[in-house]
């Protein structure tokens, strides 16, 4: 027994080793086929054949409706919620330190530039990004990919790039309509309940904005729905002819979505401390 | 004169040898589902092994040139499930964006459905349908699109017992007045698509054969 018992501990930390290899090589397979994806629809969307085929069109405004129209009551509710919950949380504050410039440059630093695009992202990731993954896995297994390939129909043009595509269009524009709103609403709330006068409240936010703000909030509103949509359909696309790998999918894809996310968010503020 | 060709290829255990079909020619190959899936899989790959020789040059199969020249019909898919039947009959044309061919087609669609009796219907989404709507939708967009080719993957298989004889009448009209070539792709010797095949090669996987 003592004999053998370096054997079988070398046999166990081996075992454990090549399993950590093993998990390490596929990551990086992954994150190399990911790369991959992004690079095929990046160069289909810069060829800009898919603007002059209605068919394509036609998805990616079914995509835009839902991701973006249907999703607005939802996007509303979280305006008012958000915009009072952040106001009450910042105006008491800037009071407490009777520094009331603290409002504006709290609400820009907070709310617009870190909460708004994480907000809207995690939100679409739930909502339609669940949606895209399910759907494009049940057109993989339903054999449909080989019905779009047998009429010359690109995958890549048809199925993703307009999902894609309105993803970002999407995100931006309810980023920034969700940026402006709550702060507009948390104002009306302040002088509804005669906290601080909407005007000076306003003039206060004004303050704090800056351009570099507003860029980042864009830049950020717009990146983050195309990260997670691109990972949305990278798991979809992998479903195969399998169908009880969906759910498989559209967990990693929510997932990894989300982590890219806040990878992204990480990625930013350490370049903007650095910078 | 064109002609749809393969070169020779190792499906799972079985060998095709290479072949082709001359336009208003019929020529058959039976082998297991799986096989005729893989064989598809083959056409569609970039670097396809299946390829369109006309007079203006070569196409390989996945490109567009030849999936303007060549119809699929798929079994039991020939329809995505998120559009109507309209939008799935006129997609080719849709995706090709050449408004003229888009306008020619629309204006060819109601009396192509009036034949196949679905002009009722072209409004409904297709979600799941039977195997004889998919089979139907799959020979309307090949007489919109008017190939040289077709390629049939056991069309006639899976259709309710009612419609056989309506299908099998029609599916022969429609391959002698487009004219095509057609290459069939069946799973039994008895595919009862009552086509008159000048060749029909039957392969067995080895699962058969034990």
């Amino acid at each position: 027994m003592s004999q053998t018992y370096p054997a079988v501990r070398s046999g166990k930390w081996s075992s454990r080793a090549e399993a950590v290899g093993d998990a390490t090589l596929r990551l990086l397979g992954g994150v190399a086929h990911f790369y991959v994806f992004i690079a095929v629809m990046l160069r289909s969307f810069v060829r800009l054949k898919w603007v002059s085929r209605p068919a394509v069109m036609h998805v990616m405004i079914r995509q835009v409706y839902f991701t973006g129209v249907q999703s607005l009551p939802w996007v509303m509710t979280m305006i008012v919620l958000v915009g009072a919950t952040a106001v009450y949380s910042v105006v008491p504050f800037a009071r407490q330190l009777n520094d009331p410039s603290l409002i504006g440059k709290l609400l820009n630093a907070l709310l617009v530039q870190e909460m708004a695009p994480l907000i809207i992202g995690v939100f679409l990731l739930a909502r339609s990004g669940v949606a895209v993954v399910t759907e494009v896995g049940h057109m993989h297994v339903r054999g449909e990919d080989m019905l779009l390939r047998s009429m010359g129909i690109s995958i890549v043009e048809y199925l993703f790039l307009p999902r894609f595509l309105a993803f970002g269009l999407c995100g931006l524009i309810l980023t920034m309509l969700f940026a402006g709103a709550s702060i507009w609403v948390g104002g009306m709330m302040l002088a509804w309940t005669n906290e601080m006068n909407f005007a000076q409240f306003l003039l206060e936010v004004k303050r704090g904005a800056s351009f570099d703000g507003m860029l980042l909030l864009a830049g950020k509103g717009l990146l983050y729905p195309l990260l997670s949509c691109a990972m949305l359909l990278f798991q979809g696309a992998r479903a195969g002819q399998n169908p009880n790998l969906i759910p498989v999918c559209t967990t990693n894809g929510v997932l990894w979505g989300l982590m890219l996310m806040v990878f992204a968010d990480v990625g930013i503020a350490l370049s903007r401390s650095l910078l | 004169m064109s002609r749809l060709c393969w070169e020779a290829m190792t499906l799972r255990d079985i060998q095709i040898p290479q072949g082709h079909v001359l336009c208003g020619e019929k020529r058959r190959l039976v082998l297991p589902r799986r096989y005729q899936l893989d064989w598809l899989k083959k056409m569609g790959m970039p670097g396809s092994s299946v390829w369109l020789e006309t007079s203006e040059g070569d196409f390989p199969g996945g490109s567009e040139q030849f999936a303007e020249r060549v119809a699929c019909m798929l079994h039991q898919c020939n329809t995505l499930a998120n559009l109507s039947l309209r939008e799935n009959m006129l997609l080719p044309f849709l995706y090709a964006g050449r408004a003229a061919e888009i306008a020619l087609a629309t204006e060819a669609l109601p009396e192509v459905a009036m034949r196949l009796d679905i002009a009722e219907k072209l409004d409904e989404q297709a979600g799941e349908r039977s195997t004889y709507m998919h089979a139907l939708i799959g020979l309307g967009r090949a007489m919109l699109m008017r190939p040289d080719f077709m390629i049939v993957q056991d069309a006639h298989s899976g259709i309710q017992p009612h419609r056989q004889d309506m299908f099998r009448s029609l599916f022969c009209d429609v391959v002698e007045q487009l004219g095509v070539g057609v290459l069939y792709l069946s799973s039994s010797a008895q595919e009862g698509s009552d086509l008159d095949y000048c060749q029909s090669l039957e392969f067995s996987s080895a699962e058969e054969r034990l």
